[in-house]
């Protein structure tokens, strides 16, 4: 239990040496050859080459133990820029750092292979939509936590097994079915195998793509809590893409609004919903409401 | 800090009323300016206009404050009344930020950051200044299903550093003060009835002892009874020196706790408007003693 005078020291270094656990500015990628014209354009398609940009000009900052939510149309780049900022995709434009990393050394983006892998595989985890994109479905589960590990750098066969039934009792799944395949798993399990995965590194950064979505409302609820537990028992920053606004406000502290490809506004979360100034914004609470 | 700093930069000149709407009348405190303010004043709002750019049907630029300044001392209890549409809670969402200022100032005098004008502060100070020093108190308790009444007001605690057993002896103490069953302190509020969550939403709010209280009509579901309850908890509050600003309907609950009140008036036929549909401007003016 921490004392009184503890707890001062820590709330108010929390506050004075805040720095973003994530800096992104600029970020842009597209699809396409590319020419001068794309550099001051209007839309998402370049009327000169016909390029077609994903996100354009995206910059925000993420920082320790706070939820972000991103909420936007399909085909609005979520997903995209989630997949640039994992080094899944590469950006095309822009500046990603990690101040912590090595005393925030330049652009990541534009990092070497092995450097991203590094840091993808110590500092980041990722929950996909799609169960197929983040798990090995002919690897048994406890074979995919144990993937990541050894990703991380942990060799020992033992360490490994004990971090991954801890896991899998983290997110609640059945102890006897660690070494099963996740194929035979419903959508609800292979999401929270995943979350298990992702969390196997101990990152403090996760990338959560519409972890709820397709699952009924009970399984939805369940995983909802263990992001929940998640952030408050691991401090684990998250970036949080949903199109489900009950989910970002019962998450999100701060939400990010995309369309067609750009960051249209960002604020307190219950400032976006209740006073949602861009047009886009103002129809998408509406829309849900 | 957060990007962009101060949003009413790119906001300049667009709808802004500063100086040019209805004069202020007789404010409790006097509207003053920011260096000859009192020292004692601990909110001091200066021309604070919010009105609502609409484009979902057509254009409407809607008001619902107009120029709109006081102060409010430190220990000080700000009742503020005002017929329907007023702008009341407009003006305590102003004030928490759920609403962002059109324009003007809100200065708080944070015990953390020192003056800090909440009106466009960045959204991270904001955050820290919600979790230590700001509480408000909304019409209706919103909070996240299938969460313990207890966790529910003990979660407030979590970022100030408290353990989670510390936590929730100290919100079984103040649930048991406001009379709420000892069989009900598991139960989610989502169940309760319409009395009980309001005395769970007080909780919320008051067991962080928020050096600036925001309410929102906290009596309104009240019996008489209750009511009691609930005054004694908030003259006790004010005793330990929190600043409270609260909407109240009960003209007797606000004799009985408020040291000054603020009336908030719709003025029709207000000169200068250029906006299209409701056009409404507020005045303020003493309480008839």
């Amino acid at each position: 239990m921490m004392n009184q005078a503890g707890r001062a020291i820590a709330a108010v270094s929390a506050i004075n040496e805040e720095q973003p656990l994530l800096a992104v500015s600029g970020l842009g990628k597209r699809y396409g050859p590319g020419c001068p014209a794309c550099l001051d354009l209007q839309g998402q398609r370049c009327p000169q080459c016909g390029s077609l940009w994903a996100c354009y000009d995206i910059s925000f900052d993420l920082y320790p133990g706070e939820i972000l939510g991103l909420v936007g149309e399909s085909g609005s780049g979520k997903s995209t820029l989630l997949r640039c900022l994992y080094f899944e995709e590469e950006a095309t434009t822009g500046i990603m750092t990690i101040p912590s990393y090595q005393g925030g050394p330049a652009n990541l983006l534009a990092a070497s292979a092995q450097q991203q892998r590094y840091i993808r595989n110590h500092m980041m985890g990722m929950v996909f939509q799609n169960p197929w994109l983040g798990l090995r479905m002919h690897v048994s589960g406890g074979g995919n936590i144990a993937e990541k590990l050894l990703a991380a750098g942990v060799y020992h066969v033992g360490r490994i097994r004990t971090r991954a039934a801890e896991l899998w009792r983290q997110v609640e799944m059945p102890l006897p079915r660690l070494d099963e395949y996740p194929q035979n798993f419903s959508g609800g399990m292979q999401q929270r195998v995943q979350i298990a995965k992702a969390l196997a590194n101990k990152p403090p950064l996760l990338l959560l793509d519409e972890v709820t979505t397709g699952l009924d409302l009970s399984v939805q609820a369940r995983v909802l809590d263990l992001v929940r537990q998640i952030q408050r028992e691991l401090g684990v920053a998250m970036l949080l893409v949903s199109h489900d606004l009950a989910v970002i406000r019962m998450l999100a502290d701060r939400t990010m609004v995309m369309h067609q490809g750009r960051l249209v506004e960002q604020g307190l979360t219950d400032q976006v919903l209740e006073d949602p100034e861009h047009p886009y914004t103002q129809l998408l609470v509406r829309s849900l409401l | 800090m957060g990007r962009g700093g101060c949003y009413k930069d790119r906001q300049a000149g667009s709808h802004c009323y500063e100086g040019m709407g209805i004069p202020v009348t007789a404010l409790p405190g006097g509207s003053k300016g920011r260096d000859k303010k009192e020292e004692e004043a601990i909110l001091s709002l200066e021309s604070v206009t919010k009105s609502f750019h609409l484009t979902l049907t057509r254009t409407i630029e809607l008001y619902a404050l107009r120029d709109l300044s006081f102060t409010v001392g430190r220990g000080e209890f700000l009742g503020i009344t005002g017929p329907s549409g007023a702008g009341k809670s407009s003006l305590l969402k102003c004030i928490y930020r759920t609403y962002r200022p059109t324009c003007g100032h809100i200065w708080y005098e944070s015990a953390r950051y020192g003056s800090v004008d909440l009106a466009c502060a960045p959204e991270r100070q904001i955050i820290h200044l919600r979790a230590g020093e700001i509480g408000y108190v909304s019409q209706f308790l919103k909070v996240i299903p299938r969460v313990a009444a207890v966790d529910v007001v003990a979660e407030r605690l979590i970022p100030g550093g408290y353990s989670w057993p510390e936590a929730r002896r100290k919100a079984i103490e103040l649930l048991t003060r406001l009379h709420i069953p000892p069989e009900l302190w598991d139960a989610c509020p989502a169940t309760f009835s319409g009395g009980e969550q309001q005395r769970v939403n007080l909780a919320r709010a008051f067991i962080t002892r928020p050096r600036l209280l925001l309410l929102d009509e906290p009596t309104a579901s009240l019996d008489s009874a209750m009511k009691g309850h609930v005054i004694e908890i908030i003259k006790e509050i004010k005793k330990n020196g929190t600043t409270m600003v609260g909407i109240f309907h009960d003209r007797e609950v606000m004799d009985r706790v408020a040291d000054n009140v603020l009336e908030l008036n719709i003025v029709k036929g207000c000169s200068g408007s250029k906006a299209e549909g409701r056009a409404a401007g507020r005045e303020a003016a003493p309480w008839p003693q």
